[in-house]
């Protein structure tokens, strides 16, 4: 039956993550350039506590609106909270860390996946030359026929978490001992000869988060560490978080909105849904307009991740849709809050500004909006890749 | 964590509760009726109503034989046994994908009766209700919309003064779906503070009609202007009772049916120019294999599809009880005008010259675009 409500436990449920998110938010201001790599900040709870709604959610997942929604849910709140991406407990988070594990439990073999459940990951794919267009990759990796091991050279760029983790899921074009060339994954410790974390990149916006180039200089890994599996269609799990990042858009254009809806109310003008736009205040009208944006990207988001829920994996269309109009919103509603607030908006204390900065990030990374309309065009329009890109 | 177990504890209470109370949890998935429903509506809309759309425009008309077909999908006649406004919502879109026109020529007369239904008294319904359940078709519309300049529905210039035992209404209303063949209007004035509808006969006095014959979209709606000169309204004519009613609900239905119209009208434009643009050949390709092309044509899709999210949305929430739509209703006539409009206005773009020719149906689509998204209480849910 169609409905869109969340159910009583579902509330409960993004309601403590609410509560959190808003003591992330009391401090997340502060937390910005004054960031130390590895170090958790100190007002962000334990492992326990992070993980305590994600648990309950998961839990009550099968009598409510399910996990899949859920989990975007949660992270919509804690992003309005401007919740740190310190790394964390391999669970604790959705995006990022706990995606290379669960990568290598995906295409490694049961005793890869053994052998680094503990070890904290990121995941290495973009270069200077190869962003979405995984194709382009140029980081060799050669095999020794005498030792079995492989030599990896190249350089990684943006690689979120790459300082703070232990070690590095990286792709690369990997030519075998017979001399047979194909993309493949490797893991890389950190400590390993010739593999070098860069300098922190210095950021618009996302400044307390971790990202770095990372450099192989004829690193030397064991054959044990090269994962064989099929990564094209374990790709495929980019579709869970490109309707995260809708999620993502949603809380940081939601952080904008509420301040011009709590500034309204203080300065006692209504926001009369009722009327039309030509018997409204300009502002009115506009944060209406801005309102309708939103809520157009929480129906896409949530058809994404129900889809997602009654098919046991996400759907490659819906997914990159919400990430589009995901994109597209965020850039346009967290500058209209700004427009909307006036010289106030662009005060740092504001949180406001913070977003403005932080969210222009989503519609470039896990692939820009351009690459999302082109996989949502070709599927429209029954084209490949050679006959659309 | 104290605090957290605590609050875990209530967790799995809420969770038994929303259990027991079935499975009212978020979800898009069409209940059998509805599927069935919006088969035979797209059934139709290709059938009969895209074939007759052009002439019917041109005509500036409705052929007997759709307004039979429609009447005979037995939606209005549907409305005194089940309360589901996304069922009406599934099937205007589907409708809409066929004609924006037709779809609305059913639609109104849903609008009018859900009013009734929803806030009507039971003599009220009792007098009007049968005459929508017959066999013939059966017309009335809701009258909204003014065409004087700052129309808004919060400010309308139409007034009901209270007399020593009913109302006198004063004013005019403007694009009135069908104006002449319906029986009935129920017409929303200002009523002192508030603003409250009134049921009234086409035939009683002080009521006449002139019809707006050029209108820029919608001609076979054969919209009129409808003035109304001292026309006395008995108190039992007062939708609700001598309280009254909640016309914003009126409202809200009528911005959720005009949502579900433009939800419709923009997929038979992306339909239209996505078959267009891969035939269309231009410098060595087709014009979909252009980026600028084909993203446009996303762009339509991912808006399409979240215009008919919040549509479904909002009609959820008129449908339950206790529940005020205005906020959902008024986000979805926002997105959903903003986005029918730019995606007929692409559609047209897309086409190129041959887009501005009679020949093709997106002048048309462009024209209703338009002209859907400035109107008020055309069609309800």
């Amino acid at each position: 039956m169609i409905d869109f409500d969340l159910t009583e436990a579902d509330r409960r449920i993004v309601a403590l993550a609410h509560e959190q998110a808003v003591q992330y938010q009391k401090h997340g201001l502060a937390h910005d350039e004054d960031r130390v790599v590895g170090v958790k900040p100190a007002y962000l709870p334990g492992e326990d506590e992070l993980l305590h709604v994600r648990n309950a959610a998961r839990t009550l997942a099968q009598e409510n609106s399910g996990y899949a929604i859920l989990e975007a849910l949660i992270y919509l709140e804690e992003i309005w909270g401007l919740k740190p991406t310190a790394a964390r407990g391999r669970s604790a988070d959705t995006l990022n860390f706990g995606l290379s594990n669960t990568l290598v439990e995906m295409i490694g073999t049961p005793e890869q996946a053994q052998r680094w459940r503990d070890t904290s990951l990121c995941w290495a794919m973009t270069e200077p030359a190869a962003g979405s267009d995984a194709a382009g990759i140029r980081t060799t990796a050669i095999q020794d026929p005498k030792t079995g091991e492989w030599v990896i050279n190249g350089e990684k760029i943006f690689i979120s978490l790459g300082e703070s983790t232990q070690g590095v899921m990286v792709m690369a074009r990997a030519t075998d001992r017979n001399g047979v060339t194909r993309v493949s994954n490797f893991i890389v410790e950190k400590g390993m000869p010739g593999f070098s974390v860069g300098a922190q990149h210095r950021k618009l916006g996302q400044r307390c988060s971790d990202t770095v180039n990372l450099i192989f200089d004829n690193v030397r890994v064991p054959d044990f560490n090269n994962l064989n599996g099929n990564l094209k269609s374990t790709l495929a799990i980019m579709n869970t978080t490109r309707s995260m990042v809708a999620a993502q858009a949603l809380g940081y254009s939601r952080a904008g909105l509420d301040i011009v809806r709590e500034k309204l109310a203080e300065a006692g003008i209504d926001v009369d849904y009722y009327a039309g736009h030509r018997h409204q205040p300009e502002i009115v009208a506009r944060l209406i307009k801005a309102e309708s944006l939103w809520e157009a990207v929480w129906c896409s988001m949530i058809r994404a991740r129900w889809i997602e829920k009654v098919q046991g994996a996400a759907e490659k269309l819906e997914a990159a849709m919400s990430k589009a109009i995901g994109g597209s919103m965020v850039r346009k509603v967290t500058q209209e809050a700004i427009a909307l607030l006036g010289p106030l908006g662009v005060l740092e204390e504001n949180v406001a500004a913070r977003m403005f900065r932080d969210s222009r990030i989503v519609d470039i990374y896990e692939g820009p909006g351009e690459v999302q309309r082109l996989l949502i065009a070709r599927q429209l329009l029954g084209y490949t890749s050679q006959e659309l890109n | 964590m104290h605090r957290l177990d605590v609050l875990g504890l209530s967790l799995r209470d809420g969770a038994q509760q929303a259990g027991v109370g079935g499975n009212r949890v978020i979800s898009f998935e069409l209940s059998e009726e509805q599927t069935i429903a919006q088969a035979t509506a797209k059934s139709i809309a290709e059938q009969m109503l895209r074939p007759s759309a052009r002439d019917a425009d041109e005509a500036a008309r409705i052929p007997s034989q759709v307004r039979e077909a429609l009447w005979a999908l037995g939606i209005v006649h549907a409305q005194s046994e089940s309360a589901d406004p996304v069922l009406n919502a599934i099937v205007i879109e589907e409708l809409a994908r066929g004609d924006a026109a037709f779809a609305i020529s059913l639609a109104s007369t849903v609008a009018f009766v859900r009013a009734i239904i929803d806030l009507g008294t039971p003599q009220q319904q009792a007098l009007l209700l049968p005459q929508f359940t017959g066999e013939d078709v059966a017309t009335a519309a809701i009258a909204l919309t003014e065409s004087s300049f700052g129309f808004d529905v919060a400010n309308l210039a139409t007034t009901a003064t209270a007399t020593g035992n009913g109302y006198t209404l004063n004013g005019k209303k403007a694009f009135v779906p069908l104006a002449g063949e319906c029986s009935h209007f129920l017409v929303i004035a200002r009523d002192g503070d508030s603003q409250q509808a009134f049921i009234v006969g086409r035939d009683a006095p002080g009521v006449t009609l002139e019809l707006m014959n050029k209108p820029l979209g919608l001609k076979a709606l054969q919209m009129a202007a409808v003035s109304f000169a001292e026309v006395e309204v008995g108190a039992e004519m007062k939708l609700g009772g001598p309280a009254g009613c909640d016309v914003r609900r009126i409202v809200n239905s009528a911005r959720v049916g005009t949502g579900a119209v433009l939800v419709g009208m923009s997929r038979a434009v992306f339909e239209y120019v996505s078959s267009y643009t891969k035939d269309r050949v231009a410098h060595g390709t087709a014009l979909a294999r252009k980026q600028s092309v084909a993203f446009r044509i996303a762009d339509m899709h991912i808006a399409i599809e979240a215009m008919r999210w919040m549509t479904w949305k909002a009609a959820t929430v008129l449908a339950k009880a206790g529940r005020d739509a205005t906020r959902d209703a008024r986000l979805l006539q926002t997105y959903s005008g903003d986005q029918a409009l730019w995606i007929a206005d692409e559609g047209m773009q897309l086409l190129g010259g041959h887009g501005y020719l009679r020949d093709h149906p997106v002048e048309l689509w462009y024209r209703n675009a338009q002209t859907i998204t400035v109107l008020e209480g055309l069609a309800g849910v």
